[in-house]
């Protein structure tokens, strides 16, 4: 019997008359082909069940050794205890890479690395060429090499992996919580990769993105916070609120943008307490005043995003730490262009090229730049420079945008302590946001250590 | 295509039906064209800001949303600033670092670059998406074919929802046929009356609605557009659950261009050869599809003598195949009973070994097929 592998599935080929090929895992007839078959990521379940055996391809080899601190080496091991399947949650600046990279040797088979953005493929290509000897593949950002070890963005992974899901024994997944939802979840049933790792900070919060990423990738096998890392491994850090006040033409123009979408809303949600906010949205769409309430929010959205007493504050804080090396965060790019003209502050947005990018994470770091300013790109996992002061002038993803956000200034130096302003409009839909994003940072539960399926 | 929270469509029973633009929606498409053609120039969230403003014919903002997100796609514009953005970038902002007002700092840079002040500031972020400017509608960009665009869009965005896309078509199926298998999606077809039904989707959707696919589906818009008669559906799945989308030629779309005449240069320059070698044949391109099993195939080329008809032989031009690929193909034609059929297959895109099975009516090629070869199997299997 042969599993071929067709376009990010299986089919089931030669099949010996005695097995019910009906009877096996994640197998169905398939009428248009005439064929059984499978997804790809069922084939270890495919195998076992046939009970054939699985020969691991060759070896890549080039490993140079890792050093791991030794939280990261106790990761490690709940990773290969549970059968190589899993997520590690770690913060963000407490080496997860290192942790992916160690795991990538210690399995020494070919290896596919899935990155959010550009911007990280760039990063973890430096990181990889400096752990082993030989090529790096890459896929995405224009590049279409693919080697036993490759990068490749989630949007090219999606792309091309039903061409390329036979090729690796190996998944690395960083920034893992973008998975479970759908769309994305597709590259990773289109691979027939056994061994997957799953890397993040901010693990999903809901049951059902948990328990799929648990399906596509194994359990959360190692989980630490912030606060668990925080005053050794990771730089302490302090949180200022500043709250600064909607001038008197931004609350009006607010209460009135408000007004307009509490009409709508308010009833909604009164008439259906359990509905969601995308079932508000969808309603929404069915009456001119469900569209301009909708409309009135985003508006009322953007108006804080930066408004004149946070550019003003901004700027008094920025000639406070002329000194530090300052990261302010946005709400979006707009703002963060905003920013970028008002304080002549370097904005690093997805719109930045990876030279540019990388030459001015470069300057930052030998102190030719004093600030830097983004809505997303230094969110997720891009190694910043050593900075001690952030400025959170917007956010929109929640809690773990602001995990996210601290960790980016929690590379522990002597004496260092990290410094975070978050800026608030009283009155506003901001103070809610606060509190929840507050909680966010507090520890972990420990992890239930448990085998991968 | 245009995104998921931009469709507009209606829900009638299993139907979901798309809001096109219309004629009626001419005059305030013609508004949008001028706003944005006044905006030329400016940063394209320029064009945002101003659609917040009302637009004369009082377009409905969801149909006005679809048509900006076509209109925005379709005025990229290219700026040359006086100052390369990524040099006023590092000097700026490098200088700003120093400290000093923000005046001085320009100034400085401007004095450092060999440029004014005002121009260093206009050229900071000029490049930078929503910084970037807007550019001019096309020229030939009326009302009419913007919302044929955005509805083309439009269809385009549900496809994208779609688990598979079923054709009942007439006259010109192959290029459909054809975009399908290099779009990588599973295709079959069978004969229905005079014309075809075809189905396509992708392998996973055997499992689970699947968006890899979504794409490819929703660019066989472009070729089923020029069936002479067709029927698309497609169950696409909308948050309020699947509904079939049916299309035919009354939809009011954008066609896009004729498919092309030849599926490759290899094809075209074969049939060149083997008119100017066999003038008494007729070369006729994509002749009827052959039923072969449950499904059809599509040969690309017939040869059929002028003075006598029944003499025909069918080609079929290959692109990546396997020794497997061929004895299944070879085997099931010589079960339709069409072992006359030749098959070119070029040797440098063989998958695995290149040995071909025995007694093939097989021309091997590089670059170009040797038609006199083709001719010789050809009058041999058409005796």
């Amino acid at each position: 019997m042969r599993l071929e592998f067709d376009r990010g599935t299986l089919l089931l080929r030669d099949l010996p008359p005695e097995v019910d090929a009906g009877a096996l895992p994640g197998v169905l007839w398939d009428p248009r082909v005439g064929a059984f078959r499978a997804p790809a990521h069922r084939r270890g379940d495919l195998l076992a069940a046939l009970g054939a055996p699985d020969p691991p391809p060759p070896p890549v080899g080039g490993w140079r050794p890792v050093p791991l601190r030794p939280y990261q080496a106790a990761a490690l091991t709940a990773w290969e205890g549970a059968g190589r399947r899993g997520v590690v949650v770690l913060p963000t600046g407490a080496g997860k890479t290192r942790v992916a990279v160690a795991a990538m040797a210690a399995v020494d088979r070919p290896t596919l690395v899935l990155v959010p953005t550009r911007v990280l493929l760039g990063q973890w290509l430096a990181e990889l060429r400096r752990a082993r000897a030989g090529e790096v593949g890459v896929l995405g950002d224009g590049a279409r090499d693919v080697r036993p070890v490759t990068v490749a963005t989630f949007e090219s992974a999606w792309r091309h992996m039903s061409r390329l899901g036979d090729r690796f024994a190996l998944l690395v997944i960083d920034e893992a919580h973008h998975f479970g939802r759908g769309l994305r979840d597709e590259a990773l049933e289109m691979s027939t990769a056994p061994w997957r790792l799953g890397l993040t900070a901010t693990p999903p919060a809901d049951a059902a993105p948990r328990a799929r990423l648990e399906a596509l990738l194994g359990p959360v096998v190692f989980a630490l916070s912030v606060t668990d890392l925080a005053g050794r491994w990771l730089a302490p850090f302090e949180v200022v609120t500043l709250t600064l006040p909607l001038d008197e033409a931004e609350r009006a123009e607010y209460e009135a943008l408000r007004r307009t979408f509490l009409a709508v809303a308010r009833p909604f949600f009164r008439a259906r307490p359990d509905a969601a906010w995308t079932d508000l949205l969808r309603a929404a769409r069915e009456s001119d005043a469900g569209r301009r309430a909708i409309v009135a929010w985003r508006r009322s959205r953007a108006l804080l995003s930066y408004t004149r007493g946070k550019a003003a504050a901004l700027g008094r804080l920025l000639a406070r730490h002329r000194a530090a090396r300052v990261l302010v965060f946005t709400a979006d790019n707009a703002a963060a262009y905003a920013v970028a003209r008002e304080h002549l502050v370097m904005p690093i947005t997805c719109d930045v090229g990876r030279a540019e990018r990388a030459d001015a994470l470069r300057r930052f770091a030998a102190g030719e730049l004093r600030a830097l300013v983004s809505a997303r790109v230094l969110n997720e996992g891009l190694d910043v420079p050593d900075a001690d002061v952030g400025v959170v002038v917007g956010a929109t993803q929640g809690e773990r945008e602001h995990v996210q956000r601290v960790g980016r200034l929690l590379r522990p130096g002597p004496g260092k302590r990290a410094l975070v302003y978050e800026l608030v409009t009283p009155d506003t839909a901001e103070v809610h946001q606060l509190a929840r994003r507050r909680a966010a940072l507090a520890p972990h539960p420990p992890a239930p250590l448990r085998p991968a399926r | 295509m245009l995104p998921t929270r931009l469709l507009r469509y209606d829900l009638r029973d299993d139907e979901v039906v798309p809001r096109f633009l219309s004629p009626a929606d001419h005059p305030w498409l013609r508004a949008l064209l001028d706003a944005a053609a006044a905006l030329a120039g400016r940063p394209r969230r320029a064009l945002r800001a101003r659609l917040r403003e009302p637009l004369a014919g009082d377009p409905h903002p969801d149909r006005l949303a679809m048509a900006a997100h076509v209109v925005d796609a379709l005025c990229q514009g290219r700026t040359r600033p006086p100052v390369p953005p990524r040099k006023a970038r590092a000097a700026v902002f490098g200088l700003a670092a120093r400290g000093g007002a923000r005046a001085d700092v320009l100034a400085a840079a401007a004095t450092a670059l060999g440029a004014t002040a005002a121009q260093v500031e206009a050229s900071l972020l000029v490049d930078l998406a929503d910084e970037a400017p807007l550019g001019p509608p096309p020229p030939d960009l009326d009302p009419g074919a913007l919302a044929q665009r955005v509805n083309l869009a439009l269809v385009q965005g549900l496809l994208a929802r779609a688990t598979r896309v079923t054709v009942r078509a007439l006259g010109g199926a192959r290029a459909v046929v054809r975009l399908a298998k290099l779009q990588g999606l599973i295709c079959t077809v069978r004969r229905d009356g005079e014309g075809v039904v075809l189905e396509a989707s992708g392998p996973l959707a055997l499992f689970r609605r699947t968006r890899v696919y979504g794409r490819a589906l929703g660019a066989l818009v472009l070729p089923v557009g020029w069936c002479d008669r067709f029927e698309l559906t497609a169950p696409c799945a909308l948050p309020e659950g699947e509904r079939v989308l049916r299309l035919t030629p009354r939809a009011p779309l954008l066609r896009g261009e004729a498919p092309r005449r030849f599926d490759s240069a290899v094809e075209a320059a074969l049939a060149r050869d083997l008119a100017r070698l066999a003038p008494d044949w007729d070369v006729v391109r994509e002749p009827e599809p052959v039923a072969v099993g449950d499904g059809l195939i599509f040969p690309d080329l017939a040869l059929v003598h002028r003075l006598d008809p029944g003499r025909r032989a069918l080609i079929e031009v290959v692109g990546f195949w396997t020794p497997d690929y061929l004895a299944r193909k070879l085997e099931a034609l010589r079960r339709a009973g069409l072992p006359g059929l030749i098959l070119c297959v070029d040797a440098a895109r063989a998958c695995g070994p290149d040995d071909l099975p025995p007694g093939a009516r097989v021309v091997r090629y590089r670059r170009r097929v040797p038609a006199a070869e083709v001719l010789a199997l050809a009058l041999e299997a058409a005796t």
